[in-house]
């Protein structure tokens, strides 16, 4: 029977691993060691400085946060690095949403108006959205660690 | 009925007696969240994290959804047009400072007071400076600036500053102006003279990042990273020849706690207003005075006075002199108009860390002076040396790596 504490450490030293894996590929496809890579809805690289080289370092740093809070998941330390690690993730995750948000407001260039029809809005916001899957690993981390924290008081 | 000093403590004992509970202290996940934003080992990454959300938002909201969406098509679809249309006389003098170039397409290429005048101030910088102040604010009320202040602290003692030298840092990329004012944090002399000078060199205000992202978005990395250089390399230079010491600080750290929305939206409020207020005034009259200058020849007879300088030392264009005598009053205004002259990228950078590190806007002359004339004038002459082996510098990077 597994316990408690080990299902919390598995899951977030697989999500931690994985963080790892995208941001350093994310790193290596932007200093041009090869191809953009796919996995799933997960597009990982391209050419921007900002997003793939420092946004990747920030993946990363945030991949092992996770694994260094999932091996103390006894004590509110291992939750509140958890949270941390997972909230950074989201804060890439969350940029990203925003900025095809921010894009898919006006009109596109060329159309008389200044605004995007509705249907084009929706469009520009389709999925899919991977920063979904941060925002599940996101609540998860927050209730453990709020529970954590209730339970020792 | 006034009370002495026994009573009044007794009247203090009274109150607490009442009002105060005492317990055992419980470390709770808010405590635990806030040491790890001050450790090195964590605060340095979530810092990172933190300034790369700051950018990624300023750059959405200000560039992408504001600028590029509506504002250039506000001003380029039908101001401009209505403007030249119902402007008479496009050969004439009045026409020429006025609304600008008549076959300009665009509000940047157009340089009239009323096309690149109001451009430049309504349609790129206000809404940057706008969500800069949002985030500054929201950050500085959520308890997050001090820590910031305790991590940056061994490394800005490197350069012979504290880490309360943070605050003035963040400012300054609001607007150099109350960012001077904020340097009186800083205990010594020589701290604030370094800072000062720092800032007035090496720290772009909003009202530049807005502009360096409209013009130059694919190499602003490289531009802040010869900035932070610079930073370091004449920070630490300036803390080792400076003399004067440079104390310890005690901090005091808040807990975090959400940012209440009334105060975040007064202190927004009166930080934009205030530079609306003074920004765009400067702006008008920047473009109007470069407007008569080149009328009068006096543009075209500087570059040719510093054509050796600009070309051979810097490796820019001669006619990067126009846009050095704006940025005596915008450094905004300077960056747009660089956009119009014809450059390599790599003269483009250099030409924008040319403007960022020359001599500050005349409002933080004007507040540098307010602090001491004696200060001013000497980060002055450190300004012209900098600015002289900086661009040389920069320069022969270029020649080296065979892009310049």
């Amino acid at each position: 029977m597994v316990s408690r504490y080990q299902a919390e450490w598995f899951f977030f030293s697989v999500l931690g691993l994985a963080a790892i894996a995208g941001g350093i590929a994310g790193v290596l496809v932007w200093a041009g060691t090869g191809d953009a890579v796919v996995f799933g809805p997960v597009t990982i690289g391209g050419d921007d400085l900002f997003r793939y080289l420092w946004g990747g370092l920030v993946v990363i740093a945030g991949g092992a946060m996770m694994i260094a809070g999932a091996r103390r998941t006894a004590d509110l330390e291992g939750y509140a690095l958890i949270l941390c690690g997972v909230l950074m993730l989201w804060v890439i995750a969350g940029t990203d949403l925003f900025a095809i948000f921010c894009e898919s407001i006006p009109a596109p260039e060329g159309s008389p108006g200044l605004f995007n029809s509705f249907p084009g809005f929706l469009a520009g916001m389709a999925p899919p959205y991977p920063a979904v899957l941060f925002l599940a690993a996101a609540a998860l981390a927050g209730v453990l660690a709020r529970r954590k924290s209730r339970s020792e008081d | 009925m006034a009370l002495d000093t026994a009573q009044r403590w007794e009247l203090v004992d009274l109150i607490a007696q009442q009002t105060v509970k005492a317990g055992a202290y419980r470390q709770g996940i808010g405590d635990v969240l806030g040491e790890l934003t001050v450790k090195p080992l964590t605060g340095i990454p979530i810092a990172v994290a933190v300034l790369y959300a700051f950018w990624s938002i300023f750059c959405s909201f200000a560039g992408t959804l504001v600028t590029d969406g509506f504002m250039i098509k506000i001003f380029d679809g039908c101001w401009l047009p209505w403007l030249q249309a119902a402007w008479p006389d496009p050969g004439s003098i009045p026409y020429f400072l006025f609304v600008g170039d008549p076959a300009a397409e665009t509000c940047f290429e157009a340089f009239g007071v009323l096309t690149s005048g109001l451009f430049v101030p309504v349609g790129v910088v206000l809404p940057a400076v706008f969500v800069f102040y949002l985030m500054m604010t929201v950050l500085e009320d959520s308890g997050y600036l001090p820590r910031l202040a305790v991590l940056m602290d061994t490394l800005l003692h490197r350069i012979g500053l504290h880490g309360y030298a943070i605050v003035p840092i963040i400012l300054g990329l609001g607007c150099n102006v109350p960012a001077v004012t904020a340097t009186r944090v800083l205990e010594t002399k020589k701290q604030r003279f370094i800072m000062m000078t720092l800032l007035a060199i090496f720290i772009p205000c909003g009202a530049q990042l807005g502009i360096m992202m409209a013009v130059l978005p694919e190499t602003l990395g490289w531009v802040f990273l010869y900035l932070l250089a610079g930073f370091v390399v004449f920070g630490y230079v300036l803390s080792r020849v400076i003399p004067g010491s440079n104390p310890e600080i005690l901090i005091d750290v808040p807990p975090y706690r959400w940012p209440v929305a009334a105060n975040v939206v007064m202190k927004l409020w009166s930080k934009t207003r205030g530079f609306f207020v003074s920004a765009v005034p400067f702006v008008l009259f920047g473009v109007l005075l470069v407007n008569v200058l080149y009328l009068a020849g006096v543009i075209g007879w500087l570059a040719g006075l510093f054509e050796p300088l600009f070309v051979t030392w810097f490796g820019v264009p001669k006619e990067t002199v126009g846009p050095l005598i704006a940025a005596f009053l915008r450094k905004d205004l300077a960056v747009a108009q660089l956009s119009t002259i014809p450059m390599t990228p790599y003269q483009m950078i250099t030409a924008v860390v040319l403007i960022s590190i020359y001599f500050p806007c005349v409002a933080t002359f004007v507040v540098m002076l307010r602090e001491g004339a004696r200060q001013m004038l000497s980060a002055v002459g450190v300004l012209a040396v900098v600015v002289l082996l900086y661009g040389g510098l920069i320069h022969a990077v270029g020649i080296l790596l065979g892009v310049a």
